[in-house]
């Protein structure tokens, strides 16, 4: 739920006048945001997923060079 | 033989034993001798010739009291002037003036002092100038203010050297704010520098610190960076046209408490065939063992000034207390 004492500004200073302007987002703006937050958070967790499972296959292999690679690569 | 001796101010007073002959002695004899009292009203170029030592004239072409210091036989007319002398720059006066003599030019309301030989400048505060018009009787230490780049220079014996100045005062962030923009920046800067320190507001460990010049959003840009995560060194590019700069990174709201982010970079002012170019580096840090720092370039593929750099996050606002500041260089 939002709320309007959370909605973000653009703050404009002019170097001319030396006024500095403040000007809410719009709700678009705003929906953007948290559109671009939502899939950041999503890209994360997928990749931490992915992560997760090249250790865990990379914990699975007995082969001493593909666990020298892992180990190499940070996954062991 | 030529009287050097005795004063030209006279007078006969008659007493009771004297005849008065009005005729004789007044009609035929009348002698005006008013030229010779007081302060007499005349020209620079027009001193009484006929004058005493100790005579006061007063010059109404130049504004200036003056008194015969010399003799009667060699007059030497000396300024008592106590306040400046008023003139424009163009029309500054050239003879008759001693050492020390000061002038006030009504055109550019500076005070100019003559050292014996030439004008000179006398400064109290800096110089309120524009980058085309610099004072034109300047001497070594003299210092300027440019009303239209907000840059101020010292004048070194040769040359003007300028002085890093701070362009517009820093931005320090009282609410969670979406984007900072300097905009209005003056034109005939070379560069503009920007230091920031920063932390974003959304759910991310960071993020992408982004840049945009004189408010394009389109796909006006291209960049490099060269930047280092954790152990991990990676180097990426615009791949083509973007609709932005990346410019370091700054952490997010899901990294540790207090850790923030900082960077600087330069604008370099472009020109009628050139293309404004950015670079500059940044660290970020996220938590004890993730972090980032890099080198981070871009060009904004539109020619002529720079006039605004607006700067923001890939997914969230700079939250309050994210400070921004810009400086001028020349």
């Amino acid at each position: 739920m939002r709320s309007e004492e959370d909605r973000p500004v653009h703050l404009d200073h002019n170097v001319t006048t030396g006024a500095t302007t403040v000007t809410p987002i719009t709700d678009a703006e705003w929906d953007a945001m948290e559109q671009r937050e939502a899939e950041a958070i999503a890209a994360t967790a997928a990749a931490e997923q992915e992560l997760a499972e090249l250790k865990a296959a990379a914990a699975a292999h007995t082969d001493p060079l593909v666990q020298a690679l892992a180990k190499k690569a940070g996954l062991l | 033989m030529a009287d050097t001796f005795t004063p030209n101010i006279g007078a006969i007073i008659a007493d009771l034993n004297d005849v008065f002959n009005f005729g004789a002695h007044v009609e035929a004899n009348f002698t005006l001798f008013d030229s010779l009292m007081g302060a007499v009203d005349c020209l620079s170029t027009a001193r009484p010739t006929v004058t005493y030592k100790g005579q006061i004239v007063y010059e109404h072409d130049s504004l200036r009291y003056a008194q015969n210091t010399g003799t009667k036989a060699s007059p030497v007319w000396t300024y008592m002037s106590h306040a400046a002398i008023t003139g424009t720059s163009s029309s500054r006066p050239t003879s008759g003036l001693s050492a020390g003599e000061l002038l006030f030019e009504t055109d550019t309301q500076y005070l100019l002092s003559y050292t014996g030989s030439s004008w000179r400048h006398q400064s109290f505060c800096n110089y309120s100038v524009t980058s085309s018009s610099h004072p034109s009787s300047v001497f070594t230490g003299l210092e300027i203010y440019e009303s239209d780049t907000g840059l101020s220079a010292v004048y070194n014996g040769s040359n003007f050297m300028y002085q890093v100045a701070q362009a517009a005062p820093t931005q320090t962030l009282g609410t969670t704010t979406a984007s900072v923009t300097f905009s209005g920046l003056p034109t005939g800067v070379n560069a503009f520098k920007v230091r920031w320190s920063a932390r974003c507001s959304d759910a991310n460990a960071a993020e992408q610190f982004k840049v945009q010049l004189n408010g394009a959003v389109g796909s006006s840009y291209i960049w490099e960076v060269n930047q280092a995560n954790n152990t991990t060194v990676a180097a990426t590019t615009s791949a083509g046209a973007s609709t932005f700069i990346q410019m370091g990174t700054v952490t997010a709201a899901s990294a540790t408490a207090d850790y923030w982010a900082s960077g600087e970079f330069t604008v370099d002012n472009g020109g009628a065939s050139q293309f404004p170019n950015v670079q500059g580096t940044a660290a970020a840090f996220a938590t004890t063992t993730n972090m980032w720092c890099g080198v981070y370039s871009g060009l904004y593929a539109v020619a002529g000034s720079v006039t605004s750099i607006t700067m923001f996050g890939a997914t969230g606002s700079f939250i309050a207390g994210s400070q921004f500041s810009i400086y001028a260089l020349q």
